[in-house]
């Protein structure tokens, strides 16, 4: 911290108070001009419903919220939520679970298992969704499941994709093999090993995977659209997706909605700051 | 033993699947009547279809001009980025900020952006004497809209290439800063060389994914069109599996972009073979 602080005041004597600032927006504002587009879908849904706004106007005349309380009233945005938010934490459990225990069982296994596991984890991630579609939903449809959230969890057996256990894999590299080796000696089978010894050592890892499968489950939007047809469980994208048909006339409560989808992905982005944190001052 | 449920997984959900969609590819099937038997008239007829041409076009041209557009953004965001700090930290949040939301809110606040009448793109094009309503209605005017949508998605490969430049010993950019090499030549001589393999593989996944799987934004905010001249290739199997029935049709559909992806990715599974080999025997 010292030593960081001491590099701050001597590079602002070297190049004088201005570089600072000047090299905080030059990072800061080609970040802010990607995410430029939300900042744009905040500001339209505070624009009241039916409101045409004139051309190129992002502010709205008079600020309201009352787009983001038609849309939660029309899209039923409450209970799509719950159930969003029910199976997005589900599936993070599940996927963080199988992604660390299928990584492990990969790390500590021989290396030509190892490199056909590998292997065949990189071609699953090339798989084309499309062609997965058609036999997974005759698949959920043969066991009943159509209707039910069930099918949407059915990534997280795969711990929410190869991708994740792969970087999982990548992580457990730097645990060195000896302490595992020990680790079994000491009579820990491979629950034990992943629960003691793996998990409190890839907390970062973990955070990773966690929000990774949190916002790939969160939102999910095609799955819900093949899977939940009747209407009895509805996800927020599906909500959302369900505001399309306001058309043009009512389109800052179809932005209203979507800003409900994404405060709970904002939420979680505050919570990794900490993290983040500690990754850049190891 | 241990690796029998991963193996159950990988089978269940992902190659028993593939297997049954390589075999459905070639059948007439719309899920009430029997199967019916096409053989290789199937591909044949998804060659002579031109909606397949045209969105097969749509798509691999969208691929090939967002991802460069994608790759460049966040490599050159990545070297801003290199040095840790709270800035860096804050720029990194607010990049992976559009990555992290869901596609649909991502794709519906550019149905706001590009609205024709009161969107500021419009405005702006307007502004630069092209007509923007009549642009954002035409075919290019809807490719290239797709194009920025997906092309501007730059912060998880932000996140990776700024790690990737983090690892690179500082001593060395130091020893060549004292041999006098301008920042660019660090960037030519010791940056570039040494990330090319991870901005390689960044490449193939991104085209994989980009090519299989930007569907969503093409059906919110072009509905694929005007005339079909923005219509993806997934969209299109999508809209024959599940709204027209056509499951045998959108198999072998599906069995086409199988075989371009793997024309991108076999390359990608030889490097990855090559680097694990030399990783289990580091002599």
């Amino acid at each position: 911290m010292v030593a960081r602080q001491a590099g701050r005041a001597l590079r602002c004597r070297y190049y004088g108070p201005m570089h600072g600032l000047l090299s905080t927006c030059l990072k800061i504002m080609p970040a802010l001009a990607l995410a430029a587009p939300l900042f744009v879908l905040l500001c339209a849904a505070l624009f009241p419903p039916g409101s045409v706004p004139h051309a190129g106007q992002w502010w709205p005349d008079t600020p309201s919220l009352a787009s983001l309380q038609r849309a939660w009233s029309l899209a039923g945005m409450g209970p799509a939520l719950g159930w969003s938010l029910l199976i997005a934490l589900s599936g993070m459990l599940l996927s963080v679970a199988v992604a660390s225990l299928s990584a492990l069982a990969i790390h500590l296994s021989r290396p030509l298992p190892r490199r056909l596991f590998i292997t065949a984890l990189v071609l699953a991630a090339s798989v084309p969704y499309t062609a997965l579609w058609l036999p997974r939903f005759l698949l959920f449809n043969a066991l009943g499941l159509q209707d039910t959230p069930l099918p949407l969890l059915a990534p997280a057996l795969l711990g929410g994709g190869p991708l994740l256990i792969l970087l999982y894999l990548y992580s457990l590299r730097h645990i060195p093999m000896a302490q595992l080796e020990a680790a079994r000696l000491e009579g820990l089978g491979l629950i034990g090993l992943w629960w003691q010894v793996v998990l409190p050592q890839l907390r970062g890892a973990t955070l990773a995977v966690a929000f990774l499968s949190f916002a790939a489950f969160w939102g999910n939007a095609l799955d819900p659209l093949i899977y939940l047809r009747s209407g009895a469980v509805t996800t927020a994208p599906l909500a959302l997706h369900g505001l399309e048909v306001l058309g043009q006339g009512e389109l800052s409560v179809w932005m209203a909605g979507a800003v409900w989808l994404i405060l709970p992905i904002l939420f979680f982005l505050v919570a990794m700051l900490p993290w983040l944190k500690s990754q850049e001052s190891r | 033993m241990k690796l029998i449920p991963l193996a159950l997984a990988l089978g269940l959900l992902v190659f028993a699947p593939l297997l049954m969609t390589l075999a459905l590819g070639l059948f007439s099937f719309d899920g009430l009547a029997a199967p019916q038997w096409l053989g290789w008239a199937a591909y044949q007829r998804m060659l002579d279809d031109a909606l397949f041409q045209q969105s097969l076009r749509n798509s691999l041209l969208i691929a090939a001009l967002s991802i460069p557009l994608r790759l460049l953004l966040a490599l050159g965001l990545s070297l801003l980025l290199q040095r840790p700090g709270r800035a860096s930290r804050a720029a990194l949040l607010i990049s992976l900020l559009p990555v992290v939301v869901p596609t649909l809110v991502w794709a519906t606040a550019w149905l706001w952006l590009l609205n024709p009448h009161f969107g500021p793109i419009a405005a702006a094009l307007d502004s630069w004497r092209v007509n923007g309503a009549s642009w954002l209605l035409s075919a290019e005017g809807a490719r290239s809209s797709l194009i920025l949508i997906l092309g501007v998605l730059a912060g998880e490969l932000l996140l990776i290439l700024v790690v990737a430049r983090r690892q690179i010993p500082q001593a060395w950019y130091d020893l060549a800063a004292l041999e006098g090499v301008s920042r660019l030549g660090q960037f030519r001589l010791i940056s570039l060389p040494l990330m090319a393999p991870i901005i390689a593989l960044l490449a193939a996944r991104d085209f994989a994914m980009t090519f299989q799987t930007s569907f969503i934004p093409a059906q919110i905010v072009t509905k694929g069109g005007p005339q079909f001249m923005s219509t993806m290739l997934p969209q299109y199997v999508y809209e024959n599996s599940f709204e027209y029935l056509r499951f045998g049709y959108a198999a072998t559909l599906s069995n086409a972009m199988l075989a371009i992806t793997l024309v991108v990715l076999v390359p990608q599974a030889l490097l990855l073979w090559r680097w694990l080999k030399r990783d289990d025997n580091p002599t």
